[in-house]
């Protein structure tokens, strides 16, 4: 994950090209970013994905691992309440995403540049919405504290 | 002298994997409906409430001790470094020792020095 995020800048363009972490439930989210992909909507190419399978596999440590790191936002995506693979996984996330939103805040991050979003396998629609939405952003956020942005 | 960025990343890090903050997450359905051993159940706003709250004393205390882990520090050197204010860092100091995170390493002029104890593994050796 770590050399994912590294080298967040564009070294050759003076235009902020945000680096966007993206976690994908295999179940629901993953399959969603398989049919916006296959359905050829159009995104920013922003981002980048990585598959875990369960929302609740992402351990809030991979979130400020990937903040220090020097990610400019996170996205986590899992299934919606009620429909996880391992019956509560999407709750557990909902809790652990709340605190850290409040912790990344201690330290200077807008709680902004951390999100999470319900996307079902058949929803490769509200994916690219919700990429292209959340890379809005961040855009307005600019570049991520640890890089001397806000 | 604040604390840098990654310093206190690295100590809400500590936060999110300390036992009282994962066991506080873990628990929160028997909390809010089935209750506790006695069956007193709380709300979902009180839930989030002791939480966010256990949390923010968690993070502190991690910032504090990465602070005595560099060295000896007196509790002024402790506010100038972190900003929390000094009584609350007494409180946290009381804790610390209570648990064995920390003991005094000396005086500084009439000020004593704490510095953070070795990590012990296992509950059973912190008794």
């Amino acid at each position: 994950m770590s050399s994912e995020v590294k080298g967040t800048h564009d070294a050759g363009a003076d235009r902020f090209e945000p680096k966007i972490l993206v976690f994908c439930c295999n179940w629901c989210s993953y399959a969603g970013a398989d049919l916006a992909g296959v359905s050829r909507l159009q995104m920013p190419p922003y981002f980048r994905v990585i598959r875990v399978m369960c929302s609740a596999r992402v351990d809030p440590e991979f979130v400020l691992r990937a903040f220090k790191k020097g990610a400019d936002g996170i996205l986590v995506a899992g299934c919606h309440p009620a429909d996880c693979h391992y019956i509560g996984g999407n709750y557990r996330t909902r809790r652990r995403i709340a605190l850290l939103k409040m912790l990344i805040q201690q330290f200077g991050y807008d709680p902004d540049r951390l999100r999470l979003e319900w996307i079902s396998a058949g929803e490769g629609e509200k994916f690219q919405k919700t990429i292209t939405e959340f890379t809005e952003t961040i855009n307005e956020l600019g570049p991520t504290p640890m890089r001397g942005g806000g | 002298m604040r604390m840098e960025r990654k310093a206190r990343i690295e100590a809400a890090r500590r936060t999110v994997e300390g036992e009282r903050v994962r066991w506080l997450l873990g628990k929160k359905g028997q909390l809010t409906t089935t209750g506790n051993v006695f069956g007193e159940a709380i709300t979902d706003a009180r839930y989030s409430f002791i939480v966010q709250k256990a949390a923010a004393v968690e993070l502190e205390r991690n910032s504090l001790l990465m602070q005595m882990e560099r060295g000896p520090r007196t509790v002024h050197e402790l506010h100038d470094a972190t900003g929390i204010s000094k009584p609350e860092i007494v409180r946290h100091i009381i804790a610390l020792k209570k648990w064995r995170l920390i003991e005094q390493a000396g005086m500084k002029g009439q000020s004593p020095q704490y510095t953070a104890l070795p990590k012990r593994i296992g509950a059973g050796e912190v008794n």
